[in-house]
This record gives C-alpha cells, sequence and structure tokens, in this order.
C-alpha cells in the first residue's frame, strides 16, 4: 500500500492545478478543491509515516512514478525512507496551514502554487538526480507565476532573479546528470597543469554543490530568498520558503551517491566556510530591523548548521544536520504564521495582554523559543549533535559555530518579548485573540514542535537509521 | 526502581503535576496558590528522602535515555550535600510562593514561572552531566527572561529590559560553555564528569564560568538592581539559583580540577575580596532600607570566591555554607526590609534576624567566616591580614544597619512599595522558624563535613 499511497500523496496537489488549466473550476470552488487536494496528501504521508513505525522493515521502499507501470518503470521511481516522508510529511502540513491563514487566491496564483507543491514532494521523493533535476525544472514555472502574481512592488525583479538562479540549478544538475549518463566523466573537461588538477568530478561536485546552494538559498546565494520573505501574499512566499529543504536533501541523497571523493577532500573547507556563514548569519539576525527578516536570517543560521552537520562527515553531524532540515520546515512556516498573525494587530499586542489573549501569548512566547533552538525542542539537539560531530576532528570549527547560538540567542531577545509583529507597513488593524483559523494554522506546529522536544527519541531514531544506510553508502 | 527512587522521582515531577491548575483562574489568584502546595507537598516527599540519604547514607541515583545509541543521558543523582541545598531550597520556595499570592494583579502568571523555576532547581542541583546542566542552565535563563519582564512589565519595564539584557545572555552562555567543556573535555565519555580529568586550555574556560556565574560588583550591577524593583518572591527565586548556580559550578572544581595551583586560587581570591569591597560601600552608600539590606547578598557571593581561594584540595564547606545559607537569608532581609515593625512577633523577628545577620557562634555567619578565618591562618600573614580587615568591615556594616534602623531619628524608608508591609504575624513567625532551620541545617552540615 505504501508505494501506490506515496505516489498519490505526491501527484494529488497537481489535480488542482490541471482543472484551473483546463477551466474547470474557478475562484472559490477551485480554492477548495486545492485545500482538499493538499489535506487529502498530507492524510497520505500521514498514513504512510504511521505505517513506517508499525512496520518491521525499516528499510527505504520504493514507489512507481505513476501508476501506469510503463514506460515509468525501471530506474524511473520514487525512493522514499523515513527522513523524506518525515520531510514530506512536514512540508505538505505546512501547506496544509497556509490554507487557513491565506485568503482564496486567483486561479493562476492556485494553480501554480498546487503545481510547485506536487514539484516539491516529487523531488523529495526522487530515487536519482535526474528525475529530481525533472521536479525542480517543473517547478521552475509555477514559482516564477507564483512571484509575478504578487502585490510586492519589486515582484518582477524578484522573479527574474528566482528565473535565472533556477534555471542556473536546473542547468547544473542536468549537466552532472548527462555527464554520468554519457560516462564520461572521468575525462570530462579535465584540466591538468603543472600543479593544480581540477578533475572533471571536481567540477561536477561543485556544479551539485552551487544548484544545491540556490535551491536552498542559502549563504551566498541568499539574496533573491531574502526578498522572498518580503512577499505579500502568503501562497507566494511559504512554498518558497519551504523549497529550502530540497538544496539540503540534494547534498544529502545525491552528491554522496556520485561525489564522495570530492565530498572527503573539500568537505573540511566547506565546513568551516559554513561554520562562518552561522555566525554571520546570526549577526544579520542580530541586527535586522524587521520581524520577517529576522526570520530569514534565523532559518539561514537553522541552515548553515544543517550544512556544517553534513560535512562533518560523521554519524552524529548527519543526523543533526538532517533533523535539523526537518525542524526548520516546521518552526519556520509556524513562526512565519505567527508573525503575520501579529501583524494584524500592530504594534498594540504587549505582555500586559496575555490574560486577555492567552492563544496569542502562549503562541508568541513558544514558537520563538522553540524556533531559536531553546532545550526542550529538537532544534537544540541538532545543534548539539552538530556541534557534538566537530569534536575531535574540527575542534577549531567549534568555537565560531557555538558563537552564532549565543550571538543568535541575544538577537532572540527582540522577538521574545512579543515584538515578532512589528509591521513595515500600516494597514487594517484587528483586534482580539487568535481567530479559529490563526489557531488552527499556529497550535498543531507548536504541539508537534512540543512534543518533538519532549521526546525526540521518536523521531531521530528513524531518522538516525536512515542517515546511517545513507553514511553506509557513500563509504 | 527502589522506594527511594520512586520518592525521588515522585518529588521532581510534583511541580509537572500541579503546574495544569494554574489554568483555573479561581485556584490560581487564590492565598493559598498551587506554587505553595507544590512546595509544601514536595518538603513532605523530602522527610522520607531525608531518611534514605542522611540515615542509610547512601545516594539516590536516576539515570534514563533520551535517545538511543547516543549518551543524552538524565543523570541525577542525590546525596548528603546537594538534599542539604535542595531542603533549604524548597522552604525557600514556600516563602516566595506565600510572598507572591500577596501580589495584586498578575501573581498567577509569576506563581507559575516560580513554578517552573523551582521545578527546574532540583534538575540542576543533582545533575551529574554536564549536558543536563547545561540544558538547565540555558533553561532557567528563559524562564527568568520571562519572570522578570511579566514582573515589571506595568511600573518599570525599562529596568526589566536592563536586567534581562545582563542576566539573560550571561545565563545562556554559562549553559553554552558548560556544554561546550562537556563535549571538549568528555565527549567521549558521555558528558560525564570525570575525576582529576580537566586540561589545562579548560582550566581557564572553568575560571571564566566561575567569576561569570557570581554576580560580583562591580560589573554584575543587575543584581542590585533587580534586589531594588523586583517583587520580593522573584528575587528570592532568582538568589535561589544563583546560590545553586554558584554551587555546582564551584564544586565542579574539586572533581575536574582538585589539584589547582596557587596562582590561579589567588586569581579568584583578588575577584572574591574586589567584590567584597564594592558590596560592603554599596551597603554604606545605599539611601534606602531594601538598598542597604540589599548589599548583603552580593557580598555573600563575593564571599564564595573568597572561600574558593583559600580552599584546600576538596575542602569547600565554606561555599557550601553560604550557597545554603544566602537563599534563606536574602528571604528574610527582603521581608525585613519591606515589612512595618509593629507587633511582638515581628519584633522578635527583626531581632533574630540580627543577630543571624552579625554572626554570633552558632550561626551559618560565624561558620562562614570562621572557616575561611582559620584557612587564612593556615595561608600565611597577608592572607591573615586581609581576612582581619574584611571581617572588620562585615562588622561595621552590621553596626551601620542597627544604627541606621533602629537608632537613627530618622530611619531610612523602605525604598519600596510593597505587600508585604501589610502582612501580620503569620509571616513574621515563619520568618522565625526559617531563623532556627538554618541555624540547625548548617550546624548539622557543619559536624558531618
Amino acid at each position: 500500500m505504501n508505494p501506490a499511497l506515496t505516489t498519490i500523496a505526491v501527484f494529488l496537489p497537481l489535480i488542482p492545478s490541471l482543472m484551473a488549466l483546463f477551466g474547470v473550476l474557478r475562484e472559490k470552488r477551485l480554492w477548495a478543491l486545492a485545500v482538499s487536494a493538499h489535506v487529502a496528501s498530507w492524510l497520505c504521508f500521514t498514513v504512510v509515516l504511521a505505517g513506517s513505525y508499525l512496520s518491521s522493515d525499516k528499510g527505504p521502499f520504493e514507489g512507481l512514478l505513476l501508476l501506469g507501470p510503463t514506460p515509468w518503470s525501471g530506474p524511473f521511481r520514487f525512493h522514499w525512507d523515513f527522513w523524506s516522508i518525515f520531510l514530506a510529511w512536514v512540508a505538505s502540513g505546512a501547506v496544509v496551514s497556509l490554507h487557513f491563514l491565506a485568503s482564496a487566491g486567483s486561479r493562476a496564483l492556485v494553480a501554480s502554487m498546487s503545481a510547485f507543491v506536487a514539484c516539491f514532494l516529487a523531488a523529495l521523493g526522487a530515487g536519482n538526480l535526474f528525475l529530481f533535476g525533472v521536479a525542480i525544472a517543473g517547478a521552475v514555472l509555477p514559482r516564477f507565476v507564483m512571484i509575478s502574481l504578487d502585490g510586492a512592488e519589486n515582484k518582477i525583479q524578484i522573479a527574474m532573479e528566482a528565473a535565472v538562479f533556477s534555471l542556473i540549478a536546473v542547468l547544473a544538475i542536468f549537466t552532472v546528470v548527462l555527464s554520468i549518463a554519457s560516462g564520461s566523466m572521468p575525462s570530462w573537461i579535465g584540466i591538468e597543469g603543472e600543479r593544480y588538477e581540477v578533475t572533471a568530478s571536481t567540477i561536477g561536485f561543485f556544479l551539485l554543490f552551487v544548484a544545491a546552494m540556490i535551491i536552498s538559498g542559502i549563504f551566498p546565494f541568499h539574496s533573491n530568498m531574502r526578498k522572498i520573505y518580503g512577499l505579500n501574499r502568503l501562497y507566494g512566499m511559504v512554498p518558497l520558503v519551504l523549497q529550502s529543504v530540497l538544496g539540503i536533501f540534494l547534498m544529502f541523497r545525491f552528491s554522496t551517491q556520485y561525489f564522495p571523493e570530492q565530498i572527503r577532500q573539500f568537505g573540511p573547507v566547506l565546513l568551516y566556510f559554513y561554520a562562518a556563514a552561522a555566525l554571520v548569519s546570526s549577526i544579520g539576525f542580530c541586527g535586522s530591523a524587521f520581524a520577517r527578516d529576522r526570520i530569514f536570517w534565523l532559518q539561514q543560521v537553522l541552515l548553515c548548521f544543517s550544512m556544517i552537520g553534513f560535512f562533518s562527515l560523521n554519524q552524529k553531524g548527519w543526523l543533526g544536520g538532517s533533523a535539523l532540515a526537518a525542524f526548520q520546515a516546521l518552526a519556520i512556516p509556524a513562526l512565519l504564521f505567527l508573525s503575520i498573525s501579529l501583524d494584524k494587530r500592530g504594534s498594540g499586542f504587549v505582555g500586559s495582554k496575555i490574560a486577555d489573549f492567552p492563544w496569542m501569548g502562549v503562541a508568541s512566547i513558544l514558537l520563538p523559543l522553540i524556533a531559536l533552538g531553546a532545550p526542550l525542542s529538537l532544534g537544540f539537539y541538532c545543534f548539539v549533535l552538530v556541534l557534538w560531530s566537530l569534536a575531535g576532528g574540527f575542534s577549531a570549527a567549534i568555537p565560531v559555530a557555538l558563537l552564532a547560538i549565543p550571538v543568535c540567542a541575544f538577537g532572540g531577545m527582540r522577538i521574545m518579548f512579543f515584538r515578532l509583529g512589528e509591521s513595515e507597513s500600516g494597514g487594517e488593524r484587528i483586534a482580539g485573540d487568535f481567530s479559529p483559523s490563526e489557531f488552527v494554522a499556529v497550535y498543531p506546529s507548536i504541539i508537534f514542535l512540543l512534543l518533538m522536544g519532549i521526546a525526540p527519541g521518536i523521531f531521530l531514531a528513524p531518522i538516525g537509521a536512515t542517515v546511517a544506510v545513507m553514511l553506509k553508502a557513500m563509504n | 526502581m527502589s522506594l527511594g527512587q520512586w520518592l525521588f522521582l515522585a518529588y521532581l515531577a510534583v511541580p509537572a503535576a500541579v503546574a495544569p491548575t494554574f489554568a483555573v483562574r479561581k485556584l490560581s489568584q487564590g492565598r493559598a496558590s498551587p506554587g505553595a502546595v507544590a512546595a509544601a507537598l514536595r518538603i513532605l516527599l523530602l522527610i522520607p528522602l531525608v531518611r534514605f540519604v542522611i540515615f542509610d547514607t547512601q545516594s539516590i541515583i536516576l539515570n534514563a535515555g533520551i535517545v538511543e545509541d547516543y549518551p543524552f543521558r538524565l543523570a541525577l543523582s542525590l546525596d548528603f550535600f546537594r538534599l542539604g541545598i535542595i531542603v533549604v531550597a524548597e522552604f525557600c520556595f514556600l516563602l516566595a510562593h506565600a510572598m507572591c499570592s500577596m501580589n495584586e494583579g498578575r501573581r498567577g502568571l509569576l506563581g507559575f514561572l516560580i513554578l517552573l523555576s523551582e521545578l527546574l532547581f532540583p534538575l540542576y542541583v543533582c545533575s551529574d552531566n554536564l549536558m543536563l546542566t547545561g540544558v538547565v542552565q540555558i533553561t532557567i535563563g528563559f524562564v527568568f527572561y520571562y519572570l522578570i519582564r511579566f514582573s515589571l512589565m506595568d511600573h518599570s519595564s525599562d529596568i526589566g529590559d536592563q536586567i534581562t539584557k545582563s542576566l539573560y545572555p550571561v545565563y545562556y552562555a554559562l549553559g553554552l560553555i558548560l556544554l561546550f567543556w562537556g563535549l571538549s573535555e568528555f565527549g567521549e565519555h558521555g558528558l560525564a564528569l570525570q575525576k582529576a580529568s580537566g586540561s589545562r586550555l579548560n582550566l581557564v574556560l572553568w575560571m571564566f564560568l566561575l567569576i561569570l556565574s557570581v554576580p560580583v560588583a562591580p560589573w554584575a550591577r543587575w543584581l542590585g538592581l533587580a534586589v531594588a524593583h523586583l517583587p520580593e518572591a522573584v528575587t528570592l527565586a532568582l538568589v535561589i539559583f544563583l546560590s545553586a548556580i554558584t554551587w555546582k559550578i564551584s564544586s565542579m572544581f574539586s572533581v575536574a580540577y582538585p589539584d589547582l595551583e596557587w596562582k590561579y586560587k589567588l586569581g579568584i581570591y583578588l575577584v572574591g575580596i574586589t567584590g567584597c569591597a564594592f558590596s560592603i560601600g554599596s551597603l554604606f552608600a545605599a539611601q534606602s532600607r531594601r538598598l542597604m539590606l540589599g548589599s548583603l547578598p552580593t557580598f555573600f557571593f563575593s564571599l564564595i570566591l573568597v572561600s574558593l581561594g583559600v580552599s584546600q584540595s576538596k575542602l569547600l564547606s565554606s561555599a557550601y555554607y553560604v550557597c545554603v545559607f544566602l537563599p534563606v537569608f536574602t528571604g528574610l532581609i527582603l521581608y525585613a526590609s519591606a515589612m512595618n515593625v509593629r507587633t511582638a512577633v515581628e519584633k522578635s523577628y527583626v531581632g533574630i534576624l540580627l543577630a543571624l545577620i552579625l554572626g554570633l557562634p552558632g550561626t551559618p555567619v560565624y561558620l562562614i567566616f570562621g572557616t575561611i578565618g582559620s584557612r587564612s591562618l593556615d595561608m600565611g600573614l597577608g592572607y591573615t591580614i586581609i581576612f582581619g580587615l574584611l571581617w572588620f568591615l562585615y562588622f561595621s556594616a552590621n553596626v551601620h544597619i542597627c544604627r541606621r534602623i533602629f537608632l537613627d531619628p530618622e530611619p531610612p524608608e523602605a525604598g519600596v512599595i510593597s505587600p508585604l508591609s501589610k502582612t501580620g504575624s503569620a509571616f513574621a513567625s515563619f520568618g522565625i522558624f526559617l531563623c532556627v532551620f538554618i541555624v540547625f541545617v548548617t550546624m548539622f552540615a557543619g559536624r558531618s563535613l
């Protein structure tokens, strides 16, 4: 049942896009269909995830790309393991939550968002780099449309940048795919000099690395992602923010398959680079003036730690890094939802009203703490695991990476006491506690984040098993 | 699991079990708050634990894994020293909850946060693992951040901001340093403290940790601000934790660095002496009763560093006496600084408290100064002279306090508007009980050490 369910879960979000494309449904009906499709997709992943706990076989399992067996059988299959299903479940859950906050958008926006989500889920299930590249290429157009339809002033510039970056990433992935497929990798544009030898594999690795960084929108390719945080419409912003997961996924899943030697060779340098990047991002977090900008920099810190864990090349680091990717996919959208809810109330909501608005008050305390990686959050364990992985081999990176945490914590004081909702612009204000839709958008994430923090073993143990298999395959 | 372990587990779980009752507005706003009930329940549970730990001379150990295959472990043990600190702290938490229930307005929220700190306290004191110690240390920072911000939200939010901007990063940094220390020093052994395993590089880190943990004047001005402005209950909870933190980090010395060289000890000693001099100076300069009495906790915190500076390898008895005595002492002087002395019980309370502060034989202050004095005599003329000056300054400060409060025609104002000024004899009676109790506990500890 699992393979079929995962395939259904991936392609369900495509249905609203097709309906919109053929003009069958419009406006509210289309929106209702999109909500139903995303909820159904999330439920499918929930069943698969629950099944993975009950199943005695903890290994990866495969699903067909399409329900018809040919011509999509053979290598073109989905390959799911606990980590990828968990990421897909978290991301599709965030999309479901998004519907409760965002009002119904235009037909094109709903259609492109649904298509983007389908491509996103397909990329997470991709069994090989080609399939992953296809999914990423498929997401380029919806991404462009989602940004173009936004109401932000500089939307054209953001869309152009996003399109150029995406095309570079797609080109890089397919260059690597083609070179691997043609079997010409070892002799492919080899440059040999008297002192330096840059092999084709090295170029291939860096192409994949750059593609991953662009897809993640991580330092130093973070400028476009930062602008995306400034978009007006949630339907455009949130799925694009979630896309960061895919870059990390690309590094963990595919770069280790094709370029293990290069990762060992350049890993230490890149690890120190990301330790410094984490510190720079934490300073950015400390110094940013607006709530969404702070959330962006916080995500950068989390992603940098994920990369540090990856380049440590040991099981602790990989477990910390991969779990951190899942953690941020849940915590960052929830923090965005909270920020938007507080924005609607202006700066009038202060702690003195906590007794009057307890749901909003509790959420405003708990979510920033969890997202900052406070103890009793999964993020905290991930931070410790990543730092722990550096002990011994990369001890010099520990102080640099470690310094990012107190800098973040110090900057965190700016969002911890009900100051997550400073709005850049004015607008209509509402008063009162969370509305039912805001409650449903924010609280499930908080409850799940708390659960992950109180019982981290439930999530870390199966992710650890997945990571152990990947690490073993690499070695 | 043995009966002792079950009791210890039940003791740890009481605040977590009581916490949901704060959601019921009637219960949380009542005079007998759920927090006070939790503290009383915990004291009852400690009675059988005293039998196990002291009379059967056994440590109670709890050990549980958080993540399989990784040494993230909850490693807790309760021995004689830790039990002493915990017993005294529970009575102080009871006093803090009683003080909190006197507040108008936000007492439910403050009571809940104090209960959270009460939950964390034994986890911190009894942790045998740097991971757990660091985690609780960081969490304490969060709890006190909100406790201070909420308690000063209405009238002095700027001061709340100022205090938390100093306190919160210090607590966070302490937690991270503990974790870093554990990762770099004991990483392969599951972050557990090992006997005499500290390296020279990390010794400097430990010293930094120690000095950071003790709010020593002149750079830790936030404690003075906290004493002057925070509600008494919050200040008391803060001092309970500060004592525990100082004790915890001081006691690591005897495990990781039992053979500390004299030059390091001298450095710690000089920092402590400087802190003592500054706090006594601020006592003489204080304009209000609260500020005057509030300088004494800072003095005793500095005295911990002095006692470490003159300590012998494993002998940390004077630091231990200070850490046990200080929370009770702070609670009592906070009450004394706010109360109106009218009834005979209240007058008796103030008299007994001043005898306690003065350091009559048998009192904790006498033991503290006696232990430091005897070690100073052993260490030579220089240490003896400095100790003599220190004792003289402390004695003069006490005379100054008595003169200003009882003999001056215009005694200093309280310096704070506190609901404790309206309390009756019940509070004073509890104060007298605590004075006697702390003398008893310290004398018992003095005989056993």
